[in-house]
């Protein structure tokens, strides 16, 4: 994911709105319209947004995954929780290495056609089905997933926060434990609203991340990770309460983990 | 083999909840009952034509009627067969009540229903349906200015899939980070 965060996106070949057409057409003849307000997951668009070969097989939206009502719930809490316009949709990820990434100036559009303002997060659909075999409580380790890769939509938001990540050597490193820290600030939030939500989950969700199984992703080891998202409850547990601040909290999480200076 | 089973007897379980009250006709407590259990009934009910108005307002009265062309029966969607599985797609709150979008998926097809209710007076407000063959959710709630998605917050609509944490998986993660739990 590091990497993929890091290097230019490449452009869409083209886009295709018939998954668009067909389900807004629908809401048409029975006197609904899909409306600027409602949440940029609602619908699956199949066949509708194409990626490209960076995103293969992407669709915006949720619904393919009969996830139901409690993804739409999380994902419009996260929005709104870091004042984030994004996104959001599945793609065919390598089965050797299922993951999710986070994309700027992209031309992936949101289901309801427009461009998002800040990003695009992809799940890989492997990701998916090897989340649910580790776990008997999927919603947390889903939520952990979207919530890191929200951390990366909020470097691209504040873009000066790479500037604090190239100082070290490990730069990847640095910005992915920066987006596990803003993982573990949602999990408290989360807790917040729902007092059954086991946010701890988050934390072994990317735990079992870390560098060592999966090949060349550079995302911090195991307890590095661990501790991030940690880190990012405790520190939602003090009250930050701006998008802006939780970034900040986090870069003095990384400066604190001792990683190698650029020269 | 085990998970096999219990997965067996969670889907039994789910269609006894959903058929079994049947028998009995009493208001649609989709606000205040077991949802996926009282909606099940309101689905029960229409296609046996046993539908109790009670707690249905006019307009789903109405409603009801011009879709079925006045004889409040739906042959088409009982030749849909038993339901599977109730999906709440969103819910979404207002000021004067909720309107909830769910996907049914029967035997041989796939419907998408809407229901507005409101909670004191625990009313029925509307309902509507569209059968569908898949793909993105044919009808959604119009999320007006001030409205609210509503939980649950649980993913998935299967009753197979667990809504909670395992003992022996949350007491290893709590071990190793405390301050979390």
């Amino acid at each position: 994911v590091a990497r993929d965060v890091l290097m230019p996106t490449r452009m869409l070949d083209r886009r295709r709105i018939l998954g668009i057409g067909l389900a807004c057409s629908v809401c048409a003849a029975n006197g609904y319209t899909s409306g600027r307000t409602l949440p940029n997951c609602m619908f699956a668009s199949n066949g509708g947004l194409e990626g490209n070969d960076d995103l293969p097989g992407f669709a915006a939206g949720i619904a393919e995954q009969n996830f139901g009502n409690g993804f739409v719930w999380v994902i419009d809490d996260m929005e709104k929780l870091f004042d984030l316009d994004f996104a959001i949709g599945f793609y065919d990820d390598s089965p050797d290495l299922p993951q999710a990434k986070a994309r700027i100036n992209s031309e992936l559009l949101k289901v309801n056609g427009e461009k998002p303002r800040d990003g695009v997060i992809a799940i890989g659909r492997h990701l998916v089905e090897k989340l649910k075999s580790e776990t008997a409580y999927f919603s947390a380790a889903l939520s952990a997933i979207c919530a890191h890769e929200c951390g990366h939509i909020l470097q691209f938001k504040f873009a000066e926060t790479f500037d604090q990540f190239y100082k070290y050597v490990d730069y990847a490193t640095a910005a992915e434990l920066h987006a596990d820290f803003i993982c573990g600030y949602y999990g408290f939030h989360r807790k917040q609203r729902d007092q059954k939500y086991e946010a701890v989950l988050q934390a072994k969700t990317l735990y079992l991340r870390g560098d060592g199984e999966w090949v060349s992703v550079d995302h911090g080891t195991y307890s590095q990770r661990g501790s991030a998202v940690r880190a990012g409850y405790l520190a939602g547990k003090s009250g930050l309460s701006s998008a802006k601040a939780v970034v900040d909290e986090g870069l003095k999480l990384v400066s604190s983990l001792g990683l190698k200076l650029q020269e | 083999m085990k998970s096999t089973q219990t997965a067996i007897v969670l889907r039994i379980t789910f269609l006894l909840l959903v058929a079994w009250p049947a028998c009995a006709h009493a208001a649609y407590k989709i606000s205040s009952g077991n949802f996926r259990r009282e909606f099940g009934r309101l689905l029960f009910d229409l296609v046996t034509g046993k539908i109790d108005t009670e707690n249905l307002g006019s307009d789903a009265v109405t409603s009801l009627n011009r879709m079925s062309g006045g004889t409040m029966l739906f042959p088409k969607i009982k030749a849909l067969g038993a339901i599977k599985l109730i999906c709440p797609t969103i819910i979404v709150r207002y000021k004067s009540g909720r309107e909830m979008s769910a996907r049914v998926e029967y035997d041989k097809g796939v419907v998408d229903w809407n229901l507005w209710f409101s909670d004191k007076p625990e009313k029925i407000l509307n309902v509507f349906f569209l059968a569908g063959p898949g793909g993105p959710p044919g009808i959604m709630p119009y999320l007006k200015p001030g409205s609210e998605i509503l939980p649950p917050t649980d993913f998935g609509c299967d009753p197979i899939m667990s809504s909670v944490a395992s003992d022996d998986e949350l007491k290893a993660a709590c071990i190793r980070w405390p301050e979390m739990c």
